[in-house]
């Protein structure tokens, strides 16, 4: 596994949990989750969400439901599924204790790039 | 000018431009492909549908202008080509997709950026690069005698022109980068492992066939794949023959053109000489020469072509060309040929014509033979090299083809002989012209025989091949001197042979019944 790999699939795992975390916040179409996304400067290719939305359909972590729109062609307005909540809490939990331990690990690393 | 295509995209309707149509096309079918093991891809490919017909409709809600090329680069830009994507990225779907979106190697003109033909614009698109620069090596190469127009005409005629939207795109290349090269090696490699593999599998069926008919015809299938699998590497070989061919051919061409560039003068006195001395005037000699130059420049510039047609592999219908090439060339070979044998026939018989003359008894019983002034090359206006002593000076035609014999005399008196010989068409025709030409001998003081030192023909008579021979009689027991300046026309005979070079020249001789003898 190359440096890029490793990234990609970093940002990979980063990723899915943003998303399931934004649509747990209440009932969202993907144009806004990816607004929320570029926002937070964790996307670079639009086209990203689209499959990744359908594989967590796939999994049963999502639903959606079509709403009409006013300006345009109905659209696919996600929500999180029971197991997809579950799924979010674990996700959470560990990535909480990630987050610790590699906030613990990397502290050299930081004051180093803060200098 | 682009036709304007109307789609829906994601329900909603658009007016597109035919290119950027067909780039947009390309890139979903991309995105299509990608997916197309998951059971979703249609639905994926909807999504994203969607979000493009949502950015068009934010992009372009207020105008009613249609969507172009830079608009569909743009959305491209925004939502990533499917390679691009993160997630599910297993390797084996990235090698087939890039596999999918090989470009092919084929180039066109791109009439759309044309400066003259579209030639340069093509490369530029292709490499994705400014036609400035490429405009600018044709520019510089065409300064290395003409090599960069030569190649230029070459290319505007073997390079079709990308008339279809599917040519316009197949003309754009991608950018050429360190990533591109890799790919593309990666999947040349990937592509002979896949074919070798193929290969292996198929001589292992072969053989654990036990219907023997079956296997009769797997060896055939077997020989095919061999040769299939074979043919890549013949394929590279041809290719640095062909390459090499078409190098070799260029620079003969290019040589032709430095040699008649830089000798224009040269070529053109050449071309002059030849004309009024010996074909029939100026355009027959020019015809000849020209004629002759495209004998040999047209099956060059015609293995340039074919070379380069497969090289790059333009499969252009040439026929036009090649037929008039042919048909050029062919009436050259008959110019020549006729040219060739009407001058020939010019030079068929041989005339001669002879004049014999008693000189005045010299003084002091010596005859000094010397040449009227040496040959010298520096003040005249062009020299001749290739005919040896062969020279144009103000439209007199000099050249050298004088020989001098010294004889013994058969009486007591010095005698001249000068025999003039020419050619011609017919036997009274060489003789006409051996008789035309002046040459004379004179004598000074008495003592003192001065041959010329040159043939002389003026401009309206032709070049038949004029010779003299002088013979020079001298009496038994009287004296000759030969200046050194006579060397060069001097011919041997029976009466010189015992004589070393420097008793020849500059010595008093005496004539003895053997010959020759220096005088102490």
């Amino acid at each position: 596994m190359n440096v890029e790999n490793a990234q990609a699939q970093m940002r990979k795992g980063v990723l899915e949990f943003c998303i399931l975390a934004i649509i747990s916040e209440g009932e969202i179409y993907p144009t806004d989750i990816i607004g929320r996304l570029k926002e937070s400067n964790l996307l670079v290719a639009e086209g990203t969400v689209y499959p990744l939305l359908n594989r967590l359909k796939t999994m049963e972590l999502l639903s959606y439901q079509w709403v009409e729109s006013n300006s345009g062609p109905p659209r696919k307005y996600y929500q999180l599924t029971d197991k997809g909540r579950q799924f979010l809490a674990g996700l959470n939990k560990t990535w909480q204790e990630l987050s610790n331990a590699v906030s613990i690990n990397t502290k050299h690393l930081k004051t180093q790039t803060n200098e | 000018m682009n036709k304007l295509i109307q789609v829906n995209i994601g329900g909603m309707i658009f007016q597109i431009d035919e290119l950027a149509y067909h780039k947009l096309d390309a890139y979903l079918n991309s995105i299509k492909r990608r997916y197309a093991s998951s059971a979703d891809g249609d639905e994926i490919v909807k999504d994203i549908e969607a979000r493009i017909a949502e950015l068009f409709t934010e992009k372009f809600k207020d105008t009613n202008a249609a969507v172009m090329d830079a608009d569909v680069e743009e959305i491209i830009a925004v939502m990533g080509k499917p390679e691009d994507y993160e997630g599910d990225t297993s390797s084996e779907q990235k090698s087939h997709t890039s596999q999918q979106t090989h470009k092919s190697s084929k180039f066109y003109r791109d009439k759309d950026n044309d400066f003259l033909g579209g030639v340069c614009a093509g490369f530029a698109a292709k490499f994705n690069i400014d036609a400035l620069w490429i405009r600018l090596a044709f520019l510089v190469a065409f300064f290395f005698f003409g090599t960069g127009l030569l190649l230029y005409i070459i290319l505007w005629i073997i390079m079709p022109e990308a008339k279809t939207t599917a040519e316009k795109l197949e003309m754009r290349g991608e950018k050429v980068n360190i990533d591109n090269i890799e790919k593309t090696v990666k999947e040349g490699a990937a592509q002979f492992k896949t074919k070798m593999n193929e290969f292996g599998e198929e001589v292992k069926q072969t053989f654990s066939r036990e219907n023997v008919n079956k296997t009769k015809k797997n060896v055939g299938d077997l020989i095919e794949g061999a040769v299939e699998t074979v043919k890549p590497v013949f394929n590279i070989i041809a290719r640095i023959i062909v390459f090499a061919i078409m190098v070799v051919c260029l620079i003969v061409v290019v040589v032709i053109g430095i040699e008649l560039f830089t000798n224009w003068g040269n070529s053109f006195s050449n071309v002059q000489f030849f004309g009024s001395h010996i074909g029939n005037g100026g355009n027959q000699a020019w015809l000849l020469v020209t004629s002759a130059i495209a004998l040999v420049i047209i099956p060059l510039v015609g293995i340039i072509f074919s070379s380069i047609k497969y090289l790059t592999g333009v499969k252009r219908k040439t026929k036009y060309v090649s037929t008039t090439l042919g048909i050029l060339w062919t009436l050259c070979l008959i110019t020549v040929i006729w040219l060739g044998i009407t001058i020939g026939r010019e030079f068929r018989y041989e005339g001669n014509s002879t004049e014999r003359f008693n000189i005045a008894a010299p003084a002091g019983e010596m005859l000094y033979v010397k040449l009227e002034s040496p040959v010298s090359t520096g003040n005249w206006h062009h020299h001749h090299e290739k005919w040896d002593k062969l020279y144009v000076q103000n439209d007199t035609l000099i050249f050298q083809n004088i020989h001098v014999d010294i004889e013994k005399s058969a009486d007591t008196l010095y005698t001249v002989i000068i025999h003039k010989s020419a050619r011609g068409a017919s036997y009274e025709d060489a003789e006409q012209h051996a008789d035309d030409f002046n040459f004379g001998v004179f004598q000074t003081s008495d003592s003192v025989l001065i041959i010329p030192s040159s043939i002389r023909i003026n401009e309206d008579q032709p070049w038949r091949d004029q010779e003299v021979y002088i013979t020079v009689r001298v009496p038994q027991d009287k004296y000759v001197m030969i200046d050194k300046t006579v060397d060069e026309f001097m011919d041997d005979n029976e009466y010189t042979s015992d004589l070393k070079e420097i008793e020849l020249y500059g010595n008093k001789l005496r004539m003895t019944p053997g010959g020759l003898k220096p005088v102490y």
